[in-house]
């Protein structure tokens, strides 16, 4: 029974009495109220006021206007109290998905930094660094040279075949 | 209302920022691990100064192989893609009877190959290389039919 109060419990009665609350909130009201006798013990008692008032009143008087709007106003103060919760709700959604948006950003930059330090701007630039050990070429009248390319970062291993006309290494 | 709606827009922005960081962080620092599945690729590029119509399937490698070499056009010739367990021993068939032999293992959290490109049963160019993961090693030099051979070697 999260999110329900005594308070709040005898809201959603009188409503239920006036016929005006939701079938999804009329059982959460209905689960609450097998939850705690005193309370369903309340609703029984208004109930037979209510059947007592009734009883004594010979016929029901027709409905005034001033009745009647007050009918309208009420079911306008019911509307928006429910679409208040409901942005207090995204409200609160907002923020907490805000607030674990912030942590992962907050982690993932020490984390990097941490990684930085520990490793040093040269390592972790070395690490991208492609690393020949050794080139070898059976090609005859061939020299093999190996270098970075200045622009694209890339490693070139190269084999100069004496008849090349040399595009390489631009 | 304004006030929540700026809340809004941090939010949707820093969710953008953590994606692009996690991405990051996996492009960037994702180490290779003996028993680790990858995926290696090998291209074999005819770069050579006669003029022919640009070749879609370079469309990756292409403008870098421009800025670092100064051929006029580059067409594809072959490739291969494979996928192994390392440490794994495979040869790639080219095409054209050019193959590539590789032995990887990972070492230090990097790749580190073996290889040796061959023609038939002439070996073109033996090496020993680390690399990290998704930067392409350029491999060249062997001439073909007026022009010259790329072998273009990525582990991802």
């Amino acid at each position: 029974m999260a999110f329900m109060n005594h308070k709040k419990a005898e809201r959603w009665m009188s409503r239920a009495m006036d016929g005006e609350l939701s079938p999804r909130r009329a059982a959460r009201l209905d689960a609450y109220l097998k939850a705690h006798p005193h309370v369903a013990e309340q609703r029984d008692a208004w109930k037979q006021s209510g059947d007592l008032l009734r009883a004594h009143c010979a016929a029901t008087p027709a409905q005034t206007p001033e009745a009647a709007w007050n009918d309208v106003r009420r079911a306008i103060r019911v509307a928006s109290s429910d679409v208040r919760e409901k942005q207090a709700l995204n409200g609160r959604m907002v923020w907490a998905s805000s607030l674990a948006a912030l942590l992962l950003l907050v982690a993932g930059t020490w984390f990097t930094l941490r990684y930085i330090a520990d490793q040093g701007f040269e390592a972790v630039a070395e690490a991208h660094r492609t690393e020949v050990e050794f080139v070898e070429t059976d090609l005859p009248d061939a020299m093999s040279m190996v270098y970075e390319d200045a622009e694209t970062g890339l490693t070139v291993i190269w084999v100069l075949v004496t008849e090349e006309q040399g595009h390489a290494g631009s | 209302m304004r006030g929540h709606n700026i809340i809004k827009m941090i939010a949707i922005k820093s969710h953008v920022l953590v994606c692009a960081f996690l991405i990051w962080c996996s492009a960037g620092m994702a180490s290779f691990a003996q028993g680790q599945t990858i995926e290696m690729e090998a291209m074999l590029i005819h770069a050579s100064d006669r003029p022919a119509a640009l070749d879609t399937r370079l469309d990756k490698i292409e403008f870098k192989l421009r800025r670092m070499f100064r051929f006029e056009h580059y067409g594809y010739m072959g490739g291969a893609k494979t996928i192994v367990t390392l440490p794994s021993s495979t040869v790639l068939a080219l095409g054209h009877g050019y193959t590539l032999h590789v032995q990887a293992a990972s070492s230090k959290g990097r790749m580190r190959a073996e290889l040796e490109w061959k023609k038939g049963n002439q070996s073109l160019m033996k090496s020993t290389l680390s690399q990290s993961r998704g930067v392409p090693a350029i491999l060249g030099g062997p001439p073909h039919e007026g022009g010259t051979l790329i072998l273009v070697l990525e582990f991802r």
